[in-house]
C-alpha cells in the first residue's frame, strides 16, 4: 500500500508541472500590455512604466521568466494583487474557508440525499419511490443552480422564514448548500441506481439473501460497497469542481469565497491573482483525483491487490 | 451499527434547524447596509475613486468643510477665509477633535493628508483630482493652516467638502503604511473602523466622542447608532429579498420596479436621488467614420426620443438628460434643452443633406459605397445601447453593438477603434468638464483618458481652462454657460438620462440623509422609527 501510494504521488508531479507550464503559457498569449494592467488606468510617464516593467521581470528573456515564475509557484510566492496590492496568498487564503464549507454543505446534501435516493430506487425499482425519486434526480440534473436558488430563498428564506438568506453561520449555509449540492444529489442517485441494480443481480447477493442475511444489510454492506466506485469517482471531480469555487451560489446567497474572487479578478484583469486561482483550482484536481484513485483500493481490495502486485 | 449511522445523520442534518443564533447579538441599534458591488479595494479617502467604497469612508471620516444641498457648514475647520489673489485658503480647525486612535486632530494632521495626497507611493486615483492645482500647506499654529495652490481653484470650497479630502490620522497612516491604512482607516468621523471581512461585510461602531457633527444634522454628539454594518450583496433579487426578510435595514440599487412596490407599502421607505455631474450619456468619436460629420451627430441625436427612453427603462424615476451637466450640478445651463429634441423627420433630412441615402432600400443609408454603420462598444446598461440602436435604425443607421468588458473597452480606446461610447460621471462641480472635453485629455494608448470624442479644439480648452481658474461667481457661471452652449454646438456629446441612486429601507428607521451630489447614505442622524 505504502509503495503504491508513494508511486502514485511521485506521478502527480510531472502533471502539475506540465499544469503550471500551460498556465504560464496561456498568460503569455493574453492581449493587453501588463504594465498598463498593473498601473490600472494612473497617469504615469514612462519612467515609471519602465520601472514597473522591470519591476515584473518583463524586461528579461522568456525562458529566465518562465524558470522564475516555476520556483516562484514551488516557493507559493505567486506576487501581490494588481487591484488590493495585498499577496495574493493571503487573500486566496482568506476565501478558502467559505469556499470549504460551501463544499462540505454541498457534498453532504448531495452524498446524504444522492445515496438515499439511489438506493431507495435501486432497490424497488419500478416503485413509486423508484419514480418519484427519479424525477426529482432529473429535476436537480436539469435546474439551473440560480433558479434553484432563487427557489430555495424565496420558499425557505422569505416565505417560511425557516433559513436565513444573507445570515452568518451554520443556519445560512443550509440554503447554499441545497443549492450546490442538487445537482450532485441528482447526478448521484441515478447513478447509484443503475449500479445497484446491476450489482443486486450478483451471485453474492443471491447468496446473502439464501443464506437469510437481514434484506438492510444486503443491500449497505454488500451491494452498496461493491456499487460505489462509479459515485465515488463522481464525488471526486465535483469536489475539486466545488473547491474552486461556485460562482453563482456565491453571488445569489452573497457568500464571499473563490469563485466570486476569481469572476472578480478576471474582470479586473488582475492577472497575479487569476493565475493564482488558476494553479491552485488545477492542483486540486490533480490532487483529488489521486484521492479518488486511492480511495479504489479502500472501497474494493481486490483493485489495490491489482495494481500492487 | 446502521441504526447509529441514522440517528448520526438526523442529527447532523436537525443540526441547522435548531436556529443557532444568527446576526448581533448586542442591544444597540444596528444598521445593515445591503452594498451592491463587492470588489471595494481602499477605504483610503485619498486613494479611492468610488462611490460605493465612499459609502463606508464618509461614516469614518470628516472632510474640513460639510455640504448638504447647496450650502455648505463647518466641519473640522471652524471658519476659512481666501485670500484678495485668490491662491490661499486659511482654516481655523476645530479644537478638542481627536482620531479614533487618540492622535489629536490639528493643523499637522490637515498638512500630512493633503501633502500626502500629491505622492505618487500612494497612488491617489481620486483625491489628486479633486485637490486641483495644490501647492502646499503651511502650518500657522496648533489650529491654523493655510492651504495654497498654484493658480486660483475656484472649486476649492466644493473641493475641501469633498468625501476625498477628509482628514486622515498621520500616526495610523505611518504605524500602518499607506496598504494597511487602506484596509485599517483611521479618521475622526461619527463611526469607527472595526473589520473588513473580503466579500462579505465591513463592520462599523459608534465613536462615543463625537462631539463636532455638522449643523445640519437633526442632533450632536455620538450616534444613536451602535453599529453599522455594509454586507456586500451583488445580486439585486438577494438584495431585495434580505431587505424583506429583514436581514439588512436598507438596500442600495433597488430596481425601478421594486422601488415602485415599496412606494405603496408602509413597511418600507425610499429615496430616490438623480446624481450631479456627467448625465449617463453618449461620446461621439469625431476622428472616424460617418461621425467626422457634424450632420450626422446632429441626425443621429434628433432620431433619440429621450424622455420616452428614460420613461421606459426607469419607469420615470429617471430625468431625461440634455446636456453634458446633470440638472442637479452647480452652474448647469438649462438652454441645453432646447438643443436636439426628438424628430426623426429632422433627422432623416439631415442625412439626406450630409449626402447619405438608402439606395438599394435595406433599410440602412449608404454613401460613396459605404454604409451608415457605427462600432457601439457598450460597457454599461446594455438596455439603453440596444433601446438607442432600435431607435437609431429607425432612420437608417446601422448601430453595431457589443457587450464588452472594462478592459476590452480600454483596448479599444487605446486603438481609437469605436465609433460611439457611454460615459457618466459623479461630480458636485462644473469643473468635471475638463475631463471629457479639454484636448489635454485624449486617450494615448496605454493611459487612461476620457475626452472619447478626441475633441481638439483650443478655443473649449482656454474656455476650460479659465472656467477653472476663474474666481468670481459670475464670471465663472457666465463661463461655464458658454462651454455647455459649445458643447451642444459642436454636437458631440448626447446625454440620454440622469444617473440614479435608488435606496429602500425598512421603515422601522429613519433619519438616512443622502450625501450631495453623489447620493451616498449618512447613518449618523438614524433613529428608530415609531
Amino acid at each position: 500500500m505504502t509503495s503504491y501510494f508513494l508511486r502514485r504521488l511521485a506521478g502527480i508531479v510531472p502533471v502539475l508541472f506540465i499544469s503550471w507550464t500551460l498556465i504560464f503559457a496561456v498568460l503569455q498569449i493574453i492581449p493587453g500590455d501588463p504594465v498598463n494592467l498593473m498601473l490600472a488606468g494612473r497617469p504615469a510617464s514612462q519612467e515609471v512604466r519602465e520601472n514597473v516593467r522591470r519591476n515584473l521581470g518583463l524586461d528579461k528573456p522568456i525562458l529566465s521568466r518562465y524558470v522564475n515564475f516555476l520556483w516562484r509557484v514551488v516557493r507559493g510566492d505567486l506576487g501581490d494583487s494588481y487591484r488590493t496590492r495585498q499577496p495574493v496568498i493571503r487573500e486566496v487564503g482568506a476565501q478558502l474557508r467559505p469556499t470549504l464549507e460551501l463544499a462540505a454543505g454541498g457534498l453532504l446534501v448531495g452524498l446524504v440525499f444522492g445515496v438515499s435516493l439511489g438506493v431507495l430506487s435501486g432497490t424497488r425499482p419500478n416503485s413509486w419511490a423508484d419514480t418519484g425519486s427519479m424525477m426529482f434526480a432529473l429535476a436537480g440534473i436539469s435546474m439551473p443552480s440560480f433558479w434553484t436558488a432563487m427557489l430555495l430563498i424565496f420558499f425557505f428564506g422569505l416565505k417560511l422564514d425557516l433559513f436565513p438568506i444573507v445570515g452568518e453561520g451554520l443556519p445560512a449555509l443550509v440554503l447554499p448548500s441545497i443549492s450546490v449540492g442538487f445537482f450532485l444529489v441528482g447526478n448521484l442517485a441515478r447513478l447509484i441506481r443503475s449500479t445497484i441494480l446491476e450489482v443486486m443481480t450478483e451471485d453474492y447477493i443471491r447468496t446473502g439473501k439464501a443464506k437469510g442475511l437481514n434484506h438492510l444489510r444486503v443491500v449497505f454492506k454488500h451491494a452498496l460497497r461493491n456499487a460505489m466506485i462509479p459515485p465515488v469517482t463522481l464525488l471526486g471531480v465535483q469536489f475539486a469542481l466545488l473547491i474552486g469555487g461556485a460562482v453563482i451560489t456565491e453571488t445569489v446567497f452573497a457568500r464571499p469565497g473563490l469563485g466570486q474572487l476569481l469572476v472578480t479578478s478576471v474582470l479586473n484583469k488582475d492577472v497575479p491573482m487569476v493565475q493564482a486561482l488558476v494553479i491552485y483550482t488545477t492542483s486540486a484536481y490533480i490532487v483529488f483525483n489521486l484521492i479518488v484513485d486511492l480511495l479504489y483500493g479502500v472501497i474494493d481490495p481486490r483493485i489495490r491487490d491489482a495494481r500492487s502486485g | 451499527m446502521k441504526r447509529q449511522a441514522s440517528i448520526l445523520l438526523a442529527v447532523l442534518l436537525a443540526l441547522p434547524l435548531v436556529g443557532l443564533s444568527t446576526g448581533f447579538a448586542q442591544d444597540g441599534l444596528t444598521v445593515v447596509w445591503g452594498e451592491d458591488r463587492s470588489d471595494h479595494s481602499t477605504l483610503d479617502p485619498r486613494v479611492t475613486q468610488s462611490r460605493h467604497e465612499e459609502q463606508m469612508i464618509l461614516q469614518i471620516f470628516d472632510p474640513l468643510i460639510y455640504r448638504d444641498g447647496q450650502d455648505f457648514y463647518p466641519g473640522l475647520a471652524t471658519s476659512w477665509e481666501v485670500s484678495d489673489d485668490d491662491l490661499s485658503w486659511t482654516f481655523q480647525l476645530r479644537e478638542g477633535v481627536t482620531f479614533h486612535d487618540g492622535t489629536p486632530f490639528n493643523a499637522e494632521a490637515v498638512k500630512f493628508t493633503f501633502d500626502s495626497i500629491q505622492d505618487p507611493e500612494l497612488g491617489s486615483q481620486g483625491a489628486i483630482d479633486v485637490l486641483g492645482p495644490y501647492a502646499s500647506t503651511e502650518i500657522l499654529g496648533d489650529l491654523e493652516v493655510r492651504v495654497n495652490f498654484e493658480r486660483p481653484y475656484a472649486a476649492a470650497l466644493s473641493a475641501f467638502s469633498e468625501t476625498e479630502l477628509s482628514i486622515v490620522s498621520p500616526t495610523a497612516v505611518q504605524e500602518l503604511g499607506n496598504d494597511g491604512f487602506a484596509r485599517n482607516p483611521v479618521g475622526t468621523g461619527p463611526f469607527k473602523f472595526v473589520s473588513w471581512e473580503a466579500g462579505l461585510r465591513v463592520t462599523l461602531e459608534r465613536n462615543e466622542d463625537y462631539n463636532w457633527a455638522p449643523a445640519f444634522y437633526d442632533h450632536q454628539g455620538p450616534s444613536e447608532v451602535e453599529r453599522v454594518v455594509l454586507r456586500f450583496i451583488p445580486d439585486t433579487s438577494t438584495r431585495v429579498a434580505a431587505l424583506e426578510a429583514g436581514e439588512i435595514n436598507i438596500a442600495d440599487l433597488v430596481t425601478p420596479l421594486d422601488l415602485l412596490s415599496y412606494q405603496s407599502d408602509p413597511d418600507f421607505g425610499t429615496m430616490v436621488g438623480n446624481v450631479a455631474g456627467l448625465p449617463f450619456s453618449i461620446m461621439f468619436n469625431t476622428t472616424r467614420g460617418p461621425l467626422m460629420d457634424p450632420l450626422v451627430r446632429q441626425a443621429f441625436m434628433h432620431a433619440v426620443d429621450r424622455p420616452r427612453l428614460a420613461e421606459n427603462l426607469f419607469f420615470g424615476f429617471a430625468a431625461p438628460a440634455y446636456g453634458p451637466l446633470s440638472a442637479s450640478t452647480p452652474l448647469y445651463w438649462d438652454g441645453v434643452e432646447s438643443y436636439y429634441n426628438y424628430d426623426p423627420e429632422r433627422a432623416m433630412a439631415l442625412l439626406e443633406q450630409a449626402g447619405w441615402t438608402d439606395s438599394d432600400g435595406d433599410g440602412v443609408r449608404e454613401k460613396d459605397g459605404e454604409e451608415l454603420s457605427l462600432f457601439f462598444p457598450s460597457l454599461l446598461e446594455p438596455d439603453t445601447a440596444v433601446a438607442v440602436q432600435a431607435e437609431v435604425a429607425k432612420v437608417g443607421f446601422d448601430v453595431q453593438v457589443e457587450n464588452v468588458l472594462k478592459a476590452r473597452q480600454d483596448e479599444l480606446i487605446f486603438a481609437n477603434d469605436y465609433d460611439v461610447l457611454v460615459i457618466r460621471w459623479v461630480s458636485n462641480d462644473p469643473g468635471v468638464l475638463i475631463i471629457p472635453f479639454h484636448s489635454r485629455n485624449i486617450p494615448e494608448p496605454g493611459i487612461f483618458k476620457f475626452n472619447w470624442s478626441r475633441i481638439d479644439d483650443p478655443v473649449l480648452d482656454q474656455l476650460l481652462e479659465d472656467a477653472e481658474a476663474a474666481t468670481s461667481p459670475d464670471e465663472r457661471a457666465a463661463l461655464y454657460q458658454q462651454i455647455q452652449q459649445m458643447i451642444m454646438d459642436g454636437a458631440t456629446f448626447f446625454a440620454l438620462h440622469d444617473q440614479l441612486q435608488m435606496v429602500a429601507f425598512s421603515s422601522d428607521f429613519s433619519g438616512f440623509r443622502f450625501a450631495p451630489g453623489n447620493w451616498q447614505v449618512r447613518f449618523y442622524d438614524v433613529t428608530r422609527a415609531n
